[in-house]
């Protein structure tokens, strides 16, 4: 595929274009990735100060006690949004439910391994383990199975 | 399979009843050929194996809830299905007029544990192997999204 690179002056105007002659899962892939590049959200860090954090910086979403937590690789940021939009508005960038309390990132899992009667263990990329649950354990492995090369 | 929920309990269901229904019919030729070598069986003898397996396979709902179960858990739940399972086989022939001897008890129970450990050896299997492809898919989905 070619690709060209044109400088612009305005960081407002940047922006991917996709030519292509039909939109296949590679595409969209492309498209996925372009977009949760510049995607981000802020949250209130450990020190009680608003931070933007990118969200392919972010490992995991995990709801306690009606709050919601972005965890980073070594950060715990509280957010405003709840843990259902989360799951929908960071669909097509690889974030998917693990259990009724985490919303993880596919791009931050190093692994999965089997756990006891049908649930898995995931281990993340910074050495956290998550438990992915018996009810959605088919959408975490659907969501990776069903990508087409 | 990975579609829907009820897919997951559906495969596992499945899985348990063809692994107990094979292990009861393997139990059943063995121990019989132990303990009553003369012994002759009715046709009906044939049901026993899968209407067992799909009644002793049903107990697998005390396994499923709503929350994220904890190891503790689920370890007692397992207990208590096993349980359930012993209170089932031993329930059915005493109601249709079968009296165990001691030994046939301690014999009933060895061969429900080993059948019962067999089906969660046997998931546990599966699940590796999904779980290995899994890590296959995984890995190739962030290469390409790397490059």
């Amino acid at each position: 595929m070619k690709v060209s690179i044109r400088n612009i002056d305005a960081l407002s105007e940047e922006q991917v274009v996709i030519e292509c002659v039909r939109v296949t899962p590679e595409i969209e892939e492309i498209r996925a990735f372009a977009q949760s590049k510049g995607q981000g959200l802020s949250g209130v860090s450990g020190s009680g100060q608003m931070e933007r954090i990118a969200l392919e910086d972010v490992y995991y979403f995990e709801a306690v006690d009606e709050k919601c937590f972005a965890c980073t690789e070594k950060q715990v940021y509280e957010i405003r949004q709840r843990l259902y939009e989360i799951e929908k508005a960071y669909e097509d960038y690889y974030f998917v439910r693990c259990s009724k309390s985490v919303v993880l990132n596919l791009m931050k899992l190093g692994s999965i391994s089997p756990a006891l009667a049908g649930r898995y263990t995931a281990h993340m990329q910074n050495g956290e383990k998550l438990v992915i649950s018996r009810k959605y354990a088919p959408v975490v492995i659907g969501r990776v199975m069903n990508q087409e090369g | 399979m990975f579609h829907n929920n009820n897919g997951g309990f559906l495969s596992r269901y499945l899985i348990a009843f063809c692994v107990i229904t094979t292990g009861l019919c393997i139990a059943e030729g063995i121990l019989g050929s132990l303990l009553l070598p003369d012994g002759r069986l009715p046709y009906s003898a044939y049901f026993v194996p899968p209407v067992f397996g799909a009644l002793t396979s049903l107990t697998g709902l005390v396994m499923e809830s709503r929350k994220v179960l904890s190891v503790r858990q689920i370890a007692f739940r397992l207990f208590l299905q096993w349980l359930l399972i012993l209170g089932l086989v031993f329930g059915v022939n005493l109601v249709i007029g079968y009296r165990y001897t001691p030994l046939m008890v301690g014999i009933v129970t060895v061969e429900v544990t080993v059948i019962f450990l067999f089906v969660y050896l046997v998931m546990w299997l599966n699940e590796r192997r999904i779980a290995n492809a899994f890590n296959r898919e995984l890995a190739a989905l962030q290469s390409r999204q790397d490059n």
